[in-house]
């Protein structure tokens, strides 16, 4: 008995042996076939998807009203700006201006179009702010994932 | 050794089951790879179409607003009659620009011109000049823009204007399966 027993337990624990062994191999080919269907996406947006996301995020801008936020999206923002929206934007070492009210904004619809290698955004926002509401339309114009130019019509 | 017995194949199917999830991650993937590409493919396909088909428009509104008459039968498209109208607003609201900024230009120069020559004749005669390069100047400065909505595919055809005190006209034509199916015309004031 205690030899079928010690049999027994022998033969399971080749068995669990195989199956972790399958296990890792079927891991691996996971792992290749991962990797392979990465390299299957379709590529052809993958630009405009990343540049719509750096001008959404360019709206942030609106939301400073004080030298915490001001350093913060400067922080976040000022190496994805051309040297001229920079200094325009980020030009001083802290917030010169008075401690306003929170900004809010949202963003209502994105849109945006290739043209000569510069990427141009039309984004449509309501602002909000102390009972003040606003709707604007800004265009955002990125070359080489570099905001170079921002006009609010 | 029952409990031992039990022990271990309650550890068998546990790792049987680590097995089953990981091939669940995988065809998620795939599924997220098909819905991702033919989101891509219908987006690209959606703007090439629409894109041809606006471009043909782009001409006809800028000569409509520039020009003498509005060629709506050449803008097939259940929208002819809604775009022909706007056409007209925005001559109306350029008109109306070109005449403030010839009004400005002259006010400028009569201060130092008058005695030199007749009134009438040097308004009669610079007032035609003038509207004719500053309509010229608006018209060169008239932005047309293809954008593309990545949500739905529509296609915004969208003529930015300059317009008074800073402000902008979007006159913007909606496009979708090669149709225009929808027309809006917004004035925007300056922020500044």
């Amino acid at each position: 008995m205690k030899k079928h027993y010690k049999l027994f337990l022998l033969l399971f624990i080749i068995i669990v042996l195989l199956i972790l062994i399958v296990i890792e191999l079927s891991s691996l080919a996971e792992q290749n076939t991962l990797k392979d269907l990465d390299s299957q996406y379709d590529m052809r947006l993958y630009n405009y998807y990343n540049n719509e996301l750096l001008a959404k995020e360019y709206l942030d801008v609106i939301t400073i009203n004080n030298d915490i936020s001001y350093q913060k999206i400067k922080k976040q923002l000022s190496h994805k700006l051309s040297e001229e929206l920079q200094e325009e934007i980020f030009g001083y070492k802290v917030y010169t201006l008075q401690t306003g009210p929170n900004v809010y904004y949202e963003l209502q619809s994105i849109k945006g179009t290739l043209d000569s290698g510069v990427y141009t955004f039309k984004l449509e926002y309501v602002v909000k702010t102390n009972g003040y509401v606003r709707n604007l339309v800004t265009l955002i114009y990125i070359e080489n994932g570099i905001i170079i130019k921002v006009r609010t019509l | 050794m029952t409990k031992n017995f039990k022990f271990f194949i309650l550890l068998v199917i546990l790792l049987l089951l680590i097995t089953g999830c990981k091939s669940t991650k995988l065809e998620a993937k795939k599924i997220n790879l098909e819905q991702y590409n033919k989101q891509v493919d219908f987006l690209v396909n959606q703007y090439e179409k629409n894109k041809i088909e606006s471009n043909k428009v782009e001409s006809i509104v800028i000569e409509g607003i520039f020009g003498s008459e509005i060629d709506t039968y050449s803008i097939s498209s259940t929208c002819a009659l809604e775009i022909s109208d706007n056409i007209i607003l925005l001559k109306n609201e350029i008109s109306s620009y070109s005449t403030y900024l010839v009004d400005l230009e002259l006010n400028s120069l009569s201060a130092g011109f008058a005695e030199e020559t007749s009134e009438d004749d040097f308004h009669v005669r610079d007032k035609n000049v003038l509207r004719e390069l500053i309509l010229k100047e608006i018209q060169a400065n008239i932005d047309c823009y293809y954008f593309l909505n990545s949500v739905d595919g529509i296609l915004e055809q969208s003529f930015i204007i300059e317009s008074m005190n800073g402000n902008h006209i979007l006159f913007s034509l909606y496009w979708y399966d090669g149709q225009c199916f929808d027309v809006s015309y917004t004035l925007t004031r300056s922020v500044n």
